[in-house]
């Protein structure tokens, strides 16, 4: 099992709301703003008002994502993006995050496990295909890179 | 815009090794979103690597052959470890055949006590293959 790069993807933050669930536990809603992607043999662009993050918060800032939102490649076909991850880091790191801070991203624990959905054609082979996502939190919005597990 | 690329590169790094017993397949069928889904109880099994020793005492398979030749796999194991602690381990993945990759690959997380002696397990992402052919599924930590 190995790593290869797939593409990056940097996106805009849109609204967000918080719902304090239980216990200090919030589900967070970050509805995805404007953003592209690329890698070799795919570009495109994130479909704006598509979806968002819904992250699990725990009282100390690690937690646990649930995304999905939609890709358009340039050449028009569009591709579900729905993904799990897992965000650990010492404390103080993650008040920096969460209070929008520049924060060195080795200093905390972020990645993705995304899954695609996209039509019989040139993407079909995102349908069985394994990624593995390593995000970046930047004041103005995400810096997402995925390699796919071949 | 490439000084902001600062952010870790990933890698695999081999955790854990699972053997995993299964009872007979109930099968539902076709279904009317596409595909024919089935469903597997894990009966037993072996979940060793990084000193911790445990035995599966739990789970399922839910899988989705879809018309594509590919198939979709939920899975979930309990484990219970030789000092009593147990884990969650709960994901998603894909099996595939010639020509495409031959076996079973999984991204799996796991859920623990947080106090327990196994709590490390959750603060991680696993990626996890098994070879077609292969007694054991070979679990690797996300780097």
């Amino acid at each position: 099992m190995q790593l290869v790069f797939a593409l990056e993807m940097r996106i805009s933050l849109g609204p967000r709301v918080h719902i304090p669930v239980a216990d200090g536990y919030t589900r967070g809603a970050v509805l995805i703003g404007q953003g592209e992607f690329s890698g070799p043999g795919l570009s495109g662009h994130v479909v704006p008002g598509s979806g968002g993050d819904f992250p699990m918060v725990r009282p100390d800032g690690s937690g646990r994502f649930e995304s999905q939102y939609l890709l358009e490649t340039d050449d028009g076909v569009p591709i579900f993006k729905r993904s799990t991850g897992v965000r650990h880091a010492p404390p103080d790191v993650v008040q920096a995050l969460l209070a929008g801070e520049q924060v060195d991203p080795q200093s905390y624990y972020m990645r993705m496990t995304p899954r695609f959905e996209a039509p019989a054609g040139p993407y079909d082979w995102m349908n069985r295909t394994l990624f593995v996502g390593v995000g970046q939190r930047n004041p103005a919005g995400s810096i997402f890179r995925f390699w796919k597990v071949v | 815009m490439t000084d902001d690329l600062t952010a870790p590169v990933p890698g695999l790094a081999p955790a854990f090794a699972m053997r995993i017993e299964r009872g007979e397949p109930v099968r539902v069928g076709a279904i009317a979103t596409g595909g024919r889904r089935s469903h597997v109880s894990v009966t037993g099994g072996s979940f060793t690597g990084e000193g911790l020793s445990g035995t599966l005492t739990g789970g399922s398979e839910t899988l989705l052959e879809r018309t594509d030749g590919v198939t979709m796999i939920e899975v979930v194991y309990y484990i219970t470890f030789s000092d009593g602690a147990v884990a969650r381990c709960f994901g998603t993945g894909y099996r595939t055949a010639p020509p495409h990759f031959g076996g079973t690959r999984l991204s799996l997380l796991f859920e623990a006590a947080e106090t327990g002696s196994v709590a490390a397990l959750a603060t991680r992402a696993f990626m996890a293959e098994q070879v077609d052919g292969d007694a054991l599924v070979s679990i690797n930590r996300i780097i």
